[in-house]
């Protein structure tokens, strides 16, 4: 199988088009002045007229045909935008955990290279950075259709190990693109949590819009072992062995609190958070997450 | 408490395999299949255990001995524990007594197929002993035979008392079944049972299982309330009950059922008729049923009897005749059939060489005491074997009256009161009296005398002689007879000669007397006009007959009639046939003698019976004034006894006694299950053929805790599984992602 078809699922990818990405994250956010984004170009080319709606811009109604018809229609112009979007995908060997139909590092890739696909098709820039201890890739962004494969190799070559660090990753990644843009964050975030926090608010106060895309597996969310079990750990050397029904208990207390930390963690750095199962829809995913920053956006 | 086991190897291994090996298996297979995780979330894990590792390993322990409870909970009901009663929880447990009362009447000697009921019997007691000595419980047998309840001081004799069950209990019952033999006695269920219960009443501290092996004869149960009335006490102690058949269906069988010496009069030489009953217990006729008779040891013809009905009885009449004086023995066998003990009967006959009477006569010509003398030897060929005395009255006060077997007064005028007390003794120890009234009768006396309102033995108070006036007219008779054995055999109209006989002249009774009905004297011949001729009197153990006419022929023209002499010879035979009743003696009663003490010594032998030979014996007598008792307190086989009593003059005389079984054991109809269900209705017992018999589990007496340990296995397996619950994960409904 070629590797692109591995990570793009063209089903993905095609009814992520259905939904109009463009229509409900980029133009329309751009437009309304909801996705108040500086990144985005200027309009030369009208493109059609709208009937006005509650919520757009009254700076792009076309008051002429107001003139003529009393009804107000906004301007639309066909876009031109400069989105750089920089993807850092966690590639360590804790990605590698999975029980069910994929892996948190074969889910975390998936979803970079639709993004990376979806980004390029409306040409805007897309970078890569795939990370475990250290930076194991760099691409840096470009807007050509082709660059979508070398994402998808910068992200292949990378084979899960390592530790995350995951304050090394992010500084590396706002001194490597200092120009403000968007950072998608993949990963299980199984870290150091102040790191990662000295790292989000690194990108936030660089200007960077951040995306958090939180990958856990099924397994790790519901522990649904029974039965006499040893547990190795895969970034570290501690090993338990146990009835796992008798520390569910405890193990879902502790995740709990730990997603709660994340969640408001990101908040706090005007991070956008969302959790992923790995057995949940690619598309339905994005598309929820999507739809749920533009909602942000319009309540901003 | 220490209960006990029904299968104590199974919870001996299963426990230890259960409380030790099983749950170290359990953990040696879990670390075969433990699995290895390789895990990213390490750190929720790592917190989770170092908060809950105490209380999850406290629980982890306290599931582990849920269900090491519960696999122990499995095993001890599998192993079906018993505590042996309520008492018996709280002190320790109880002996088991099995106690089997086996019903050992002749019909258990009914044979079918190489078997008979007490072979069946005995096959069911060997194979309650290989259960019994297979099982680990504490237990005692009892073996009582039925015959061996009945003895003459009360207290039953079993075979095997409360023996443990060890390691000699199989040679015991062997050597106890060894003696198990049908017994010739008939013993009522509720007899044996009552003594069953005399015999458990010193001990209630046990647990009691008894088993009751019989034939269920039908006679037996057809009132089963006695038998039911023990049942229910033994059943109501806490025994368990097991009735066991021990015959799978009811033959036919035919008995002697009985043999007696019909009325006459009993003499060396003097031919005497006997009768014989066959009885055929069997819903079909009986043919050609020959019955087999000896006299004395002896052949005589068979008798052929060609039909007895189903259910009936057939009597046949022969004579025996012993030119002998002496006690001879009779005998009447069958053909041998299922039951032998009833196929034969015996009876032993006093023939003396003659029959001693008295006749006293009042008149010194002693002209009634003739007639009557003359009437008892007849002369020619005739051969009567009465020897008559004629003497006065003086002789009643001089000489002992008991030898003679009948005395006759004759025209009496008076009797002083040594001579009265005389007979008054003599009737009351079983002599024959017979009084002729006559001239010299003087009413007033007999009346104040001899009557005395009714106490004395005279039978009726007498009034004044009447003549009868002959009725040329009325050609009735003058002597009518009621029914009665005495003048049987003038009964029907072919005898002409009693109608010749005319009364002229009898002694009345006192005007408006009758006697008492149902009382003890009965009016059994009268006169043509109504007046009593003949009447009777049982008093003490004999009787008296008063004729209120003369016995020779001043009154009357009787003694010139030829039926004079039949009529007084019925008479005697009648009075000393009743005055010494026949031998009916039955296998398990006892024989009493009452002996002269100057003639007899104190000890005596008894040649008994045996099942083979005989046994001889030797019995003292208890001296009572100047007569000796000897009694031989119980007999155990049928035939005949023969007693040789010392005398003191250092001879020996023998007496025999004829000792039979009870007929009515020889009918074999016997309930099944559900006919003896329906007469034991609400009474808790099982029942089986002896084929067939089992130690139940339920059959032991105790309590079982198998059950107890269900409903505990299962609040344990409740308990399991809620704290199992509630130490695991439990996955919920997956709702849809969208």
């Amino acid at each position: 199988m070629h590797a692109s078809s591995k990570f793009l699922h063209p089903e993905a990818i095609r009814r992520i088009g259905r939904l109009e990405l463009r229509a409900r994250h980029v133009v329309e956010g751009f437009l309304s002045g909801i996705h108040r984004s500086p990144y985005f170009g200027r309009s030369i080319e009208f493109l059609q007229h709208r009937q006005y709606v509650r919520g757009d811009d009254v700076r792009h109604i076309d008051w002429k045909v107001w003139g003529k018809q009393d009804r107000l229609y906004i301007k639309q112009y066909e876009e031109e935008t400069n989105l750089r979007c920089t993807l850092l995908v966690d590639v360590s060997k804790s990605m590698r955990y999975g029980q069910g139909a994929m892996t948190k590092y074969d889910y975390a890739a998936t979803i970079a290279t639709s993004l990376a696909y979806l980004l390029l098709r409306q040409q805007d820039a897309v970078g890569c950075v795939a990370f475990d201890a250290i930076v194991r890739s760099t691409m840096p962004l470009r807007s050509k259709r082709n660059h979508l494969m070398s994402i998808v190799k910068a992200l292949e070559a990378n084979d899960p190990s390592e530790k995350t660090d995951m304050g090394k990753v992010l500084h590396h990644a706002a001194e490597t693109f200092p120009a403000r843009g968007m950072m998608v964050l993949i990963s299980d975030l199984l870290c150091d949590r102040e790191k990662l926090f000295q790292g989000l608010r690194l990108l936030e106060q660089r200007g960077h819009d951040v995306l958090v895309f939180h990958v856990m597996d099924d397994d790790e969310l519901d522990f649904p072992f029974s039965g006499p079990t040893r547990f190795d750990g895969l970034e570290t050397d501690d090993r338990i062995h146990c009835n796992p029904r008798a520390l569910r208990d405890g193990y879902m207390q502790a995740l709990q609190a730990f997603l709660e930390e994340v969640r408001l963690g990101a908040a706090r750095y005007r991070c956008d958070y969302a959790l992923f199962r790995t057995s949940d829809p690619l598309d339905a995913a994005l598309a929820r997450f999507l739809t749920h920053r533009t909602a942000i956006h319009h309540h901003q | 408490m220490i209960p006990t086991f029904l299968n104590s190897g199974l919870l001996l291994g299963g426990a230890m395999f259960a409380l030790v090996a099983l749950p170290v298996l359990i953990h040696l297979i879990n670390m075969v299949r433990r699995r290895h995780i390789e895990w990213a979330a390490m750190e929720f894990l790592l917190a989770s255990q170092k908060k809950n590792s105490r209380w999850i390993l406290l629980k982890q322990w306290l599931l582990l001995l849920l269900r090491m409870l519960a696999v122990a909970a499995v095993i001890l009901m599998l192993a079906q524990p018993l505590v042996q009663n309520r008492v018996g929880r709280w002190f320790g447990g109880l002996v088991t007594h099995h106690i089997v009362l086996v019903d050992d009447t002749y019909s258990q000697s009914d044979r079918w197929a190489n078997t008979s009921g007490i072979g069946e019997a005995k096959r069911a007691i060997e194979r309650l002993a290989r259960q019994m000595t297979a099982s680990s419980q504490r237990q005692t047998f009892t073996l009582l035979r039925a015959s061996e309840t009945q003895h003459a001081n009360g207290r039953p004799l079993p075979d095997l008392y409360r023996v443990p069950v060890d390691d000699r209990f199989s040679e015991r019952i062997t050597a106890a079944l060894e003696q198990l033999e049908p017994s010739e006695m008939d013993v009522a269920p509720a007899q044996s049972l009552e003594a069953l219960s005399k015999l458990l009443a010193d001990q209630t501290d046990e647990n009691r299982v008894i088993y009751l092996l019989s034939d269920f004869r039908t006679k037996d149960w057809d009132d089963p309330r006695p038998a039911r009335e023990w049942l229910d006490r033994f059943a109501d102690d806490g025994a368990k009950l097991h009735l066991v058949r021990t015959i799978d269906e009811a033959r036919p069988n035919l008995a002697v059922s009985g043999l007696t010496a019909l009325p006459g009069i009993r003499a060396a030489g003097v031919p005497l008729a006997m009768e014989v009953t066959v009885t055929n217990f069997s819903p079909n006729p009986a043919r050609q049923v020959s019955v087999l008779l000896q006299e004395d040891g002896k052949a005589r013809p068979a008798l052929v009897i060609d039909e007895i009905a189903a259910e009936g009885s057939e009597r046949r009449r022969f004579p025996v005749f012993f030119g002998t004086a002496g006690e001879h023995v009779v005998t009447a066998a069958l053909e041998a059939d299922g039951v032998d003990a009833d196929n034969h009967r015996h009876a032993v006959i006093d023939f003396p060489l003659t029959l001693e009477v008295l006749l006293v006569d009042g008149n010194p010509a002693a002209k009634d005491a003739r007639f009557l003398a003359t009437a008892f030897a007849p002369g020619g060929g005739v051969k009567t074997g009465i020897d008559a005395r004629i003497e006065t009255t003086a002789y009643l006060n001089r000489e002992p009256l008991a030898r003679f077997r009948a005395i006759y007064l004759t025209n009496l005028e008076r009797l002083d009161d040594a001579a009265i007390n005389a007979l008054e003794q003599y009737v009351r120890d079983g002599g024959a009296l017979i009084y002729f009234t006559g001239e010299r009768t003087v009413p007033s006396f007999v009346n104040d005398s001899l009557y005395k309102n009714g106490e004395g033995w005279f039978p009726a108070p007498l009034g004044d002689a009447m003549a009868l006036p002959v009725n040329r007219l009325d050609k009735a008779a003058d002597l009518e007879f009621v029914d009665h054995p005495m003048f049987r055999v003038f009964a029907g109209e072919r005898n002409t000669f009693i109608s010749a006989v005319n009364v002229e002249k009898y002694t009345a009774v006192a005007p408006g007397w009758e006697p008492a009905k149902d009382g003890p004297t009965q009016v059994i011949a009268r006169l043509r006009n109504g007046a009593p001729l003949v009447i009777e009197r049982r008093f003490g153990a004999g009787r008296v007959t008063a004729v209120l006419t003369t016995a020779s022929t001043d009154w009357n023209n009787w003694a010139r009639n030829p039926s004079y002499v039949v009529a007084m010879l019925e008479m005697q035979a009648h009075l000393t046939s009743e005055a010494k009743p026949q031998d009916a003696r039955l296998v398990g009663h006892g024989i009493d003698l009452n002996l002269d003490g100057a003639t007899y010594g104190t000890r005596h032998r008894m040649i008994a019976p045996a099942r083979t030979g005989q046994i001889i014996e030797t019995f003292d007598a208890r001296s009572q004034g100047d007569r000796l008792e000897l009694t031989i307190p119980e007999t155990r086989r049928s035939g005949i006894y023969e007693i040789e009593l010392a005398e003191t003059s250092g001879a020996t005389s023998m007496r025999r006694f004829a000792v039979n079984v009870a007929p009515g054991e020889g009918d074999l109809r016997a309930l099944d299950r559900q006919e003896l269900a329906t007469r034991l209705p609400e009474l808790e017992y099982d029942f089986s053929q002896a084929g067939d018999i089992e130690q139940r589990t339920e059959s032991l007496a105790g309590i079982p805790l198998a059950s107890s340990f269900l409903y505990g296995l299962i609040v344990l397996l409740l308990a399991e599984q809620a704290l199992a619950y509630a130490v695991s994960y439990h996955p919920p409904q997956r709702r849809a992602t969208r």
